[in-house]
């Protein structure tokens, strides 16, 4: 039997000054299964609130209806009012007689009145049909996994390490350290970009509550909120990293040799290295693809030499599973393929390098100690043309937007060639000038009083070798004439673009990526470090291009969103979420497309036909990652799907009532 | 009577069948049989036993044979069902919306140019017709007497084989003879749906009362259209009330709008609704002027053609917007 | 479709209540609002005291993807004279996507039902932020005068 209470408020004069509300009250009594009608002043109030639940036990009421302000405003509060008297508090709906009325149509007190009434009556009508829902909770499993061990990798597992949850960082190279490692100084402060790292990195590694997984890939993250299973490759090094002290004597003996991806190719490494010298782990990896045991059966000298016999040639991946509450994704960014633009050569000339490349050869670190000199002969150079936007602000050969960091690298270039070779000269072909940073415009000034670089406005039309040099043809647009040098290098600020497996890592996490196949954030401005699956955080240049204060920033915020996650027990879910009818369902799944948060799937049942069991499909919703918006009920054509709290039926009711 | 049997096609039709048959390949078939009482008539077909004496393929054959895949989902073994283009779509519909398994039906694809209309043949004074053949742009038309007729194709065809552009039978398992041109008589154009566009609201308005106050509420298009396979369909289930029992004009609306709304995008452009109305409601305009929006408005081409993704189950950033 | 146990509530509880029964007619526009953006720009309108008429009644929904084109035509079958659907603008949807897939649904209704017979007008579909109180009253108020001019819904109307 329903038995509806409804409790019409005055709100002082609020509402009561303008809608009549004895009369709505006489009208509210005689509707359907309404069996208690009250008036209060101010029904928020406390007194307000004793008078609902004294109604609720005196008049053995089961449904309630607040006449009052907009439900945005104390749906909240009512909720919780009636709960507390043991009442589910879903078993109330409430009219908004305030926002939606007597606010607005103030001068017509007659017409707000009818209005009024109508909106009661449409409430009764969809609580005579609510249900008692649940909240339910689920577990969360207090350990975070941080993709990805560049600067914002490092220091989002730092932070939340540091709030006191254990954090797992799974990097996929041999050594943490990422893009920040290969960069020799930082903008605007010109400081040594190892020196701020590294003692990261140590932090990191020395930290009691991370555990490093280095050269290790995720492969399968199943799961939701609270309770992702992650499937972990960790790839074999070929060296035990428990027994290794780093004593560095097996890379010096081997004879095997390669190109150092760490030095872009730049420079040469061996069949066992480690990337850079200060790498964390200090554990070289052996390159199964050039080394002579693995290729020929021969050689063997590392194992030879080892100290501590840490060399374990038959060591293959291993495949573990662990449980994270909250996982980070912070898998950085690559150059742009600047092969793309043919007319500057990159690829053909070998002096025709990109910005990262340049950094490694003025790193002290780096293939040529730090000398920058041009890979084809030698020869330190003296005229350095920088051409900027490559790859970006460029639909047609590369992508759209702009890569943010690389006016200020340029800049950055452009002084440390200065301070390297007395007497260069940099020619900067640029469109614009974004310097948008704190001490950014300041510094990008340095570089051409103090330091004298030469931008040009203009592109670079083409590049051709002649007599040992490069010719670089642009045009310098604001004295309208074309331009050109003859440069001994070039250096192409390639943009900032999302590795190639970005997709495969987006798919893996569940998570969306755009065109360019950055990381999608949840929302551009409120919510920029939480993606749209719940439990899964943003960090660094995976969402997006940007610098290394950007970044630093952006992961902190990453690690504070996931630790408010693992502060918790429990996550309590939200009961208005749907429900599936498979009695209905046909297991076509075309509401599985529409769902933003994949909390759909198809599942088989079994159930009895006649003398038969016959299995078949149904879509199955997770309730954890429902979010309740309903869109899937609309491409459910017989209504098996359902929205509790909004069900098809209560909207229809809620239709009658409103067309009277 | 003339032996059907020295009819070509279904010689090799019959013989597939039976190979299939003899083979265990499948546990039952789904073809065409004359119809009793009527020699303009041609019927579905299901085997029973192994006798495919009565099993017959010409040019009046015309149902739609995929929905009946559906009461041979469960059991042992495949079924055989004998499909041209139009069927085969339909059969494609129908698994997509995983209500058929694709692996449990071996389809006998049969190339087509066109079948005849049985109302437009009597409407020439043709009333038996024992045998047909197709001579390109005629067919001819054998009576049980052995009296031959030659007819113009434009004038003896169904509606919906005049713009048909899936004249080859596209994802068949066998194919019965050879592929042929698959070049339609005339361009997809929803003519229908251009002649209503230019009347006015009101015009409109009649046009479609006069069509929807002949419903009976039979249910003919629902039950045939291979689009609609819910397990309970949403104008049967109890709760809630979509539609209501009456049959007064705004619950017919309500039926014909809400069933072109269910079927947009997934309309596979068979016509069977309105070949089965018996109340000749034109219901392809409805579903042709959806087809036709949805190509329009989304720059999808061939709407009636089944996908991974339905129109209306994704979405573009920049989709026409009238909202402002 | 009946709210109580089988007796469909008229008008009839309004006259016991002494309303009169209206003489002139007026607009009913019902209007789907999806709780994060648009039923937010209403409450703001409230909120401001923006002032408009009174012959919208609001339904809350939690997104404008939650609508279902049979409930507009339920609303013209019952009563309604206009139907407002409103959501989020693209890109700002609170569940991401809601609102584009109301976007390509509505098109269609929205030609399917002019298609019918039914004066397009009578259903308006618009974006409305939560920030936009002053769009919300101007649409309604903008609405009930297109209705006005078109006159009472009689098409879609139950026979009785």
């Amino acid at each position: 039997m329903k038995r509806i209470g409804v409790f019409l408020c005055w709100c002082g004069s609020n509402i009561g000054g303008v809608v009549d509300i004895p009369k709505v009250a006489e009208a509210a009594a005689k509707m359907p299964n309404v069996v208690y009608v009250e008036e209060n002043k101010y029904t928020c109030s406390e007194p307000g609130q004793e008078a609902i639940k004294k109604a609720i036990k005196e008049h053995n009421l089961n449904r309630v209806v607040v006449g009052a302000c907009s439900p945005r405003m104390h749906e909240t509060t009512f909720r919780r009012t009636v709960e507390s008297v043991g009442f589910n508090p879903y078993m109330l709906e409430i009219a908004n007689l305030r926002e939606h009325c007597s606010w607005v149509h103030a001068g017509n007190p007659e017409k707000a009145t009818v209005k009024a009434v109508d909106l009661v009556r449409t409430a009764v009508a969809k609580v005579g049909l609510n249900a008692p829902l649940h909240r339910s909770t689920i577990p969360v499993e207090k350990r975070a996994l941080v993709l990805g061990g560049g600067i914002a990798g490092i220091q989002a597992a730092l932070d939340l390490a540091d709030s006191g949850h254990d954090v797992v960082l799974v990097e996929k190279e041999p050594t943490i350290g990422g893009r920040m490692a290969q960069l020799d100084k930082t903008f605007p402060t010109l400081d040594c970009s190892a020196c701020i790292l590294t003692p990261k990195m140590v932090d990191l590694a020395q930290h009691p509550k991370i555990t490093l997984y280095s050269y290790s890939e995720v492969e399968k993250v199943d799961g939701y909120v609270g309770n992702f299973d992650v499937t972990i490759r960790r790839k074999g090094r070929s060296v035990n990293e428990d027994k290794c002290t780093g004593c560095g004597i097996c890379y010096s003996k081997c004879p095997g040799k390669a190109k150092n991806e760490f030095d872009l190719g730049l420079g040469d490494r061996k069949a066992i290295y480690v990337p850079f010298p200060q790498a964390v782990p200090n554990v070289p990896v052996i390159d199964r693809d050039v080394c002579l045991y693995y290729q020929k059966g021969i050689c063997k000298v590392c194992e030879k030499v080892c100290p501590t016999g840490s060399i374990e040639f038959d060591k293959e991946d291993e495949l573990i599973t662990e449980r994270f509450g909250a996982i980070v994704a912070a898998t950085g960014f690559q150059q742009f393929q600047s092969e793309a633009y043919g007319e500057y050569g990159y690829g053909k000339y070998k002096d025709v390098i990109t910005g990262l490349e340049f950094e490694r050869l003025v790193n002290a670190s780096g293939p040529t100690g730090g000398k920058i000199k041009r890979p084809s002969d030698g020869e330190i150079p003296k005229n350095v043309v920088f051409i900027k936007c490559v790859g970006s602000r460029d639909e047609a050969k590369g992508k759209a937007y702009c890569s943010k960091a690389c006016c200020m690298y340029t800049a950055k270039h452009a002084i440390l060639l200065d301070e390297k070779i007395p007497g260069s000269q940099a020619f900067v072909f640029y469109m614009d000038v974004r310097t948008a940073g704190k001490d950014y415009e300041e510094f990008y000034q340095r570089a051409t009083e103090q330091h004298g670089a030469q931008y040009i406005r203009g592109r670079v039309a083409r590049i051709y070798e002649k007599g040992g040099k490069l010719m670089v043809v642009g045009e310098d647009t604001l004295l309208g004439e074309k331009v050109i040098v003859e440069a001994d290098m070039v250096v192409l600020a390639a943009a900032m673009v999302a590795r190639p497996d970005a997709g495969n890592v987006a798919r893996t996490l569940g998570i969306s990526y755009n065109q360019d196949s950055f990381f999608t954030e949840a929302h551009a401005k409120l919510r920029p470090v939480e993606t749209n699956t719940a439990g899964i955080f943003l960090a660094g240049a995976c969402q997006g291009p940007k610098d290394i204060p950007e970044t630093v920033a952006q992961a902190s915020a990453a690690a504070a969103k996931a630790g408010i996650l693992l502060s918790r027990d429990e996550l309590e879910t939200d009961p208005m979420t749907i429900e599936v009818n498979t009695d209905l369902c046909s297991g076509c799944l075309w509401c599985k497309p529409i769902c933003p948060y994949g909390a759909i799937d198809a599942v088989e049942i079994e159930e009895r036909v006649g003398r038969e069991m016959r299995k078949r499909q149904v879509a199955q919703v997770n309730a954890s990652l429902c979010q309740g918006c309903g869109a899937c009920t609309v491409a459910c054509r017989d209504g098996a799907m359902n929205l509790k709290g909004y069900t098809n039926e209560q909207i229809l009711a809620e239709v009658e009532a409103l067309c009277l | 009577m003339t032996n059907l049997a020295a009819n070509p096609q279904v010689d090799q039709l019959r013989a597939r069948v039976k190979e299939l048959l003899d083979e265990e390949k499948i546990a039952g078939f789904i073809g065409y049989e004359r119809a009793s009482g009527s020699n303009l008539k041609r019927r579905p077909f299901f085997m029973v036993g192994a006798d495919l004496e009565p099993l017959v393929l010409d040019h009046l054959c015309t149902n739609g044979l995929a929905k009946y895949l559906m009461d041979y989902r469960h059991g042992e073994g495949r079924m055989g069902i004998a499909a041209r283009g139009c069927d085969l779509l339909a059969i494609k519909r129908l698994a997509a919306d995983h209500r058929i398994n694709r692996d449990r039906v071996v389809v006998i694809g049969i190339p087509c140019q066109g079948v005849m209309d049985p109302v437009k043949l009597k409407a020439m004074g043709i009333n038996d017709v024992a045998e047909t053949e197709d001579q390109g742009d005629t067919f001819i038309v054998t009576a049980s007497d052995g009296e031959t007729r030659e007819i113009n194709k434009g004038e003896a065809l169904l509606d919906r084989c005049l713009d048909c552009g899936h004249k080859n039978p596209d994802g068949h398992d066998i194919l019965l003879g050879e592929e042929t041109d698959n070049t339609p008589f005339q361009a997809r154009e929803f003519a229908g749906v251009s002649r209503i566009e230019t009347m006015g609201v009101s015009e409109r308005y009649d046009y479609w009362k006069r069509q929807m106050d002949r419903c009976l509420r039979c249910y003919a298009c629902r039950n045939v259209c291979p689009a609609c396979s819910c397990r309970e369909c949403a104008f049967d289930v109890a709760s809630p009330e979509w539609l209501g029992a009456r049959t007064t004009l705004s619950e017919q609306q309500m039926f014909h709008f809400t069933r072109a709304m269910h079927v947009a995008g997934r309309c596979v452009g068979c016509h069977r609704c309105e070949e089965v109305c018996p109340v000749d409601i034109p219901l392809m305009e409805l579903n042709e002027k959806l087809m036709k929006d949805i190509e329009e408005l989304f720059a999808i081409e061939g709407a009636h053609v089944p996908r991974d993704v339905e129109p209306l189950g994704q979405f573009q950033m920049d989709d026409p917007d009238e909202f402002n | 479709m009946s709210v109580t146990n089988g007796e469909p509530e008229t008008r009839n509880t309004m006259e016991a209540a002494g309303f009169e029964q209206a003489e002139a007619w007026e607009p009913k526009i019902v209007g789907f609002c999806c709780n994060w953006c648009s039923y937010a720009g209403a409450d703001l309108a409230g909120t401001s005291r923006m002032a408009y008429p009174d012959n919208i009644r609001i339904i809350r929904v939690p997104c404008s993807g939650r609508v279902n084109p049979q409930f507009v035509i339920r609303a013209l079958q019952r009563g309604a004279d206009g139907v407002l659907v409103a959501g989020c603008h693209p890109g700002d949807c609170h569940y991401s996507t809601g609102n584009y897939f109301t976007r390509r649904r509505f098109l269609l209704t929205r030609r399917l039902l002019e298609y019918m017979g039914i004066e397009p007008q009578r259903l308006q579909a618009r974006w409305i932020s939560g920030s936009e109180g002053e769009k919300f009253s101007r649409v309604v108020r903008e609405m009930v005068e297109d209705i006005r001019t078109l006159g009472p819904n009689t098409r879609l109307r139950d026979a009785k």
